[in-house]
Order: structure tokens, then C-alpha cells, then sequence
């Protein structure tokens, strides 16, 4: 597809727009792109028009991605369940498998990076205790993880082996560090869950003949 | 908590009503942008609402039959160097459902104004 912008709020948006609408049908995939693609583009051009600033303008994109992501997992939700009703047999109860494996593995897998990131950088601002590590480090420690689970959410579209592999290598450290809090052991166990059976799924279709 | 069968939530109204007051102004077609920037204005606010929450609403509303959409030719964008626009138009059962919502809107302020009946 034709790059119109190449702000990195655009790319930013493409990036979550491709993770949330894997597995559905390329139509309904290339229809959402484009809508939003357009309305990115007109905020921008709208923002330069009312001289806005550009980074005025590309935090406003921001944050509308933001705060729109709950609604995009629900719509994600809410197509994947249009398709499972559209089929029918077993096509029906492998393709819901898969839509409901993919949903909780990016939801799991976007919270928990979120987690990471936000708390390494609150306590790299002194927002939290930081004990005896200096807190330089503590933004390196939340942020190189996070970062990791996003890169490897995106890599499973296309290689769950090795989404799988970066996922683990960023969710699991931290977990254990901070086993004590429940929460995040719970969820790193959640999102390793889902990305090897995720990786067993694709696996078993590409052995499937069509 | 699910609403009823037919029952309008505020965005929803926000969009019929931002939608029909640009008919209004000889704007046949909206797009998505337009009408979260148009929503923006009425309502004096600052930030656009969400892409997510937003396209999920103007979906959810097209499958209703509160609304259609077409996609213009491609050509006219590729023409204008931009991106694709999706088109959106109010339809009869929109422009019904908004005076219904805003008609029983009004009957809730009228009750709330008279306060609770004593005996």
C-alpha cells in the first residue's frame, strides 16, 4: 500500500493496525488501514492548516491511537465473531480457536509490555522507589523488555517461532524478578501460553493441505 | 452493563446529530475525520475522539441502518495524492432514531426538572 505520511504517529498506528487485524480476512484488514490511514492524513493536513505545530499535532494523533485501543480490541472481537458465524463445520470451530488465541495473546502481550515500559520509566523519573539500582537503569530495564514483547507480537505474524522466542526472552526475566507481585508472573506465564499454542496452531495449518 | 434494543449511547447521538446538521448545510457525505472534527466543534472539546472508538461506532451504526457508506473511486484518490475515503451518509432510520433518543432525552430532563413525586 501507498505511503502517504511518514510521521512516526502513522507508522505507529499501521504497526498496532496490522498486529490487531491479524488472522481476519485482507479485505476487512485493507478497508480498516484505509479508513484510518485517511483520517491520519486529514488530521495532519487539518493540524498544518490551523498552524498547529507538528508535534502538537502528531501527540494528538497519539493519543487518539491510545486511547482508542480497548474499542479496537473490541471491534477486533467482534469480527473475528462475524466470521466464525459466516462458516460453518469444523473451518468454524479451527478459525475461532484461532481468533480467540490470537485476541488474548496481543491483549496479554500489549499489557504486559505497557506494564514493563510504564514502570521502568516511573521510576526512572523518581515517580517510584527505585532501591539500589541506579534509575538510569530502572528505564533501560522496564523499556528493553516491553519493547521486546511489542517486537515479538509483531514478529508472530509472520514467524511465531520467533515471536515466541522474543516474547519469552522479554516477558520471563522481569517476571521472575518480580515474582512476588502475582500479577506479572501471572500474565508473562499467560502470554508464553498463548504464543506456543499460537505457534502450534500455524504450525498444524501449514501441515493441513487446503 | 448491555443497553436496549434500539437505545442510542451518546456518541452515537453525536454522530447522527453532527451528521444531519451538515446535510443541513448542503454536506450530502461525511467521513470519519470530518465528523469527529465536526463533533469537536459542537461540542466546544478539545481533543477528536479515538480512531478505535470512533470507526467501531460508525460500523456498529452502518450495520444498524442508521447509516451508509460507500468508498469513493480510487482513481479520485490517487488523482489527489491521499489515502482512500470511506463516505458516510445518514439514512431515514438514523434521522428517526435521533428524534426518538432526543425526545425521550427530553422527557428524562422534564422528570428530573420536576423532581420526585411525593404523596
Amino acid at each position: 500500500m501507498k505511503s502517504f505520511t511518514s510521521a512516526w504517529s502513522m507508522r505507529l498506528v499501521r504497526w498496532w493496525l496490522n498486529l490487531y487485524t491479524a488472522g481476519l480476512p485482507s479485505e476487512v484488514k485493507c478497508e480498516r488501514l484505509a479508513e484510518i490511514e485517511y483520517d491520519v492524513w486529514e488530521h495532519e493536513r487539518n493540524g498544518e492548516a490551523e498552524g498547529q505545530r507538528s508535534d502538537v499535532i502528531q501527540g494528538e494523533i497519539f493519543f487518539r491511537f491510545l486511547t482508542g485501543i480497548p474499542a479496537d480490541l473490541l471491534w477486533r472481537r467482534e469480527q473475528a465473531g462475524a466470521e466464525r458465524r459466516s462458516k460453518e463445520g469444523n473451518m468454524v470451530l479451527k478459525q475461532s480457536g484461532n481468533a480467540t488465541t490470537s485476541m488474548g495473546f496481543i491483549l496479554a502481550g500489549v499489557l504486559l509490555a505497557a506494564i514493563y515500559m510504564i514502570g521502568g520509566v516511573s521510576v526512572s523519573l523518581g515517580w517510584a522507589n527505585n532501591g539500589d539500582i541506579p534509575r538510569f537503569w530502572w528505564a533501560f530495564i522496564g523499556l528493553l523488555p516491553g519493547a521486546m514483547i511489542l517486537v515479538g507480537l509483531w514478529a508472530s505474524m509472520r514467524s511465531p517461532l520467533l515471536g515466541g522466542i522474543l516474547i519469552t526472552v522479554g516477558a520471563v526475566p522481569l517476571a521472575i524478578m518480580f515474582y512476588w507481585t502475582i500479577i506479572l508472573p501471572l500474565l508473562a506465564m499467560t502470554v508464553v501460553i498463548f504464543g506456543v499454542v499460537r505457534a502450534i496452531e500455524f504450525a498444524r495449518e501449514r501441515r493441513t493441505p487446503s | 452493563m448491555r443497553r436496549k434494543p434500539g437505545a442510542l449511547i451518546p456518541l452515537e447521538i453525536s454522530i447522527l446529530g453532527a451528521g444531519i446538521d451538515l446535510k443541513l448545510g448542503g454536506v450530502e457525505e461525511f467521513h470519519g475525520f470530518g465528523i469527529a472534527k465536526e463533533i469537536r466543534d459542537r461540542k466546544g472539546a478539545r481533543l477528536l475522539t479515538a480512531h478505535g472508538t470512533l470507526y467501531r461506532a460508525l460500523g456498529r451504526m452502518e450495520k444498524a441502518g442508521l447509516l451508509v457508506s460507500q468508498w469513493e473511486d480510487p482513481n479520485l484518490a490517487t488523482s489527489e495524492n491521499r489515502p482512500r475515503r470511506r463516505m458516510y451518509r445518514v439514512t431515514a432510520a438514523g434521522e428517526g432514531a435521533l428524534s426518538k433518543a432526543q425526545s425521550a432525552r427530553q422527557r428524562q430532563t422534564l422528570k428530573l426538572e420536576r423532581g420526585p413525586v411525593t404523596s
